[in-house]
């Protein structure tokens, strides 16, 4: 057994409190001290109706600047800049929506894995609902982006309509395809683990994508491997992380380091490795 | 890759610093300030204001801008913006 490296001790000793390490951003993201930096936009889905949201949204700031035919040049930075050295990270660990979803997926419901390529829908979502439906058709069409969101259903019009009912006040109700959406999605969650991560958000798309570039990556070491295919077993997204360790299906949640051969570890371009597999090998 | 992160950086702070766009106040105030004797064609091309990057995110967040047909970006709002957007 080779001697762990920094990174590689680090690893292990997190993983097992991931939930933890969400619920401490959920803190972060939930606004308890009441700031609501609006100005800013954060890295995770999380609507910024929300009664309690900190920061702003990065889909609903691309989308709103797609309607207004602006550029957001502070979104993308910060997207590109979380992107290109975490990757998906942020939604294994940080994103409330992902963590409500890890939460309910505890509840023992029968699992269903969906077809691959619905991972290809999330591409679709962020160029069709959140840049080209609010470039040409503005923020008024249903397709525009936050029209729909589960997360803005969830998150803001539902504590929104009961805010309204417990003051006495006339309740507004959400249009029907965000209702109809939320709760296809209330109803999926039991069933498929992650599954707007997995299929619909644009957010995970765009980290996605930096996952075989980014300065944190999953490295695979051959050598290591006894093809026991545990690691099949502990990802839970029905990835082979040991033919793709940095698939853009990956939300980097890490459970696969727990294999015990540590076949599969966490790399950094930051680390001077013999071992290290440059993640454009995938 | 890695070269991104300076351009990543450099996007941020542009748009923090000294990225602004040209909003029109809200229509109806305009109308509202206007003395008696404002002609038409000053009603008509009301002056506008350069909002920074973080202001507009702050007002997208609330549904506070809405872009005209003629291109032009004009705030919903007067006074104190609206605590939710309107979807």
């Amino acid at each position: 057994m080779t001697k762990k490296n920094k990174l590689q001790s680090f690893t292990s000793r997190i993983v097992p409190f991931r939930i933890w390490v969400q619920s401490a951003f959920l803190l972060v993201w939930l606004d308890p001290l009441g700031w609501r930096f609006h100005s800013i936009c954060s890295p995770v889905f999380h609507c910024y109706s929300c009664p309690l949201a900190t920061f702003a949204c990065p889909i609903g700031v691309l989308a709103g600047f797609s309607a207004l035919h602006l550029f957001p040049f502070i979104a993308v930075g910060m997207l590109v800049l979380i992107g290109i050295l975490l990757g998906s990270i942020v939604c294994g660990w940080a994103c409330p929506f992902g963590f409500l979803q890890d939460l309910v997926a505890k509840v023992p419901t029968p699992k269903f894995d969906p077809p691959g390529w619905t991972g290809n829908l999330r591409y679709v979502v962020l160029i069709g609902t959140v840049i080209a439906v609010p470039y040409f058709f503005g923020e008024g069409h249903w397709l525009f982006i936050c029209r729909f969101c589960p997360a803005g259903a969830l998150e803001a019009a539902v504590p929104n309509m009961v805010g309204q009912a417990v003051a006495g006040q006339k309740i507004v109700w959400p249009n029907a395809l965000k209702l109809a959406i939320l709760g296809l999605f209330l109803i999926a969650i039991f069933f498929v683990k992650r599954p707007w991560c997995r299929v619909l958000c644009p957010l995970g798309a765009i980290f996605s994508l930096f996952n075989r570039v980014s300065a944190f990556f999953l490295r695979f070491d051959a050598d290591k491997c006894n093809s026991c295919e545990r690691c099949h077993k502990l990802c839970e997204y029905g990835i082979e992380p040991e033919k793709s360790p940095n698939d853009l299906r990956c939300v980097r949640c890490l459970e696969c380091t727990g294999c015990s051969t540590e076949a599969l570890t966490l790399g950094s371009i930051f680390e001077h490795s013999k071992t290290t597999i440059p993640p454009a090998k995938d | 890759m890695v070269l991104l992160v300076p351009v990543a950086l450099a996007a941020i702070i542009y748009g923090t610093i000294f990225h602004s766009t040209t909003i029109l106040p809200r229509q109806s105030d305009e109308t509202e300030k206007s003395p008696p004797e404002t002609t038409a064609q000053q009603v008509a091309e009301p002056a506008g204001m350069k909002l920074r990057e973080p202001t507009i995110i702050r007002d997208t967040t609330v549904g506070g801008l809405v872009r005209l047909d003629s291109g032009v970006i004009r705030r919903t709002y007067s006074g104190k913006p609206p605590s939710a957007c309107p979807t």
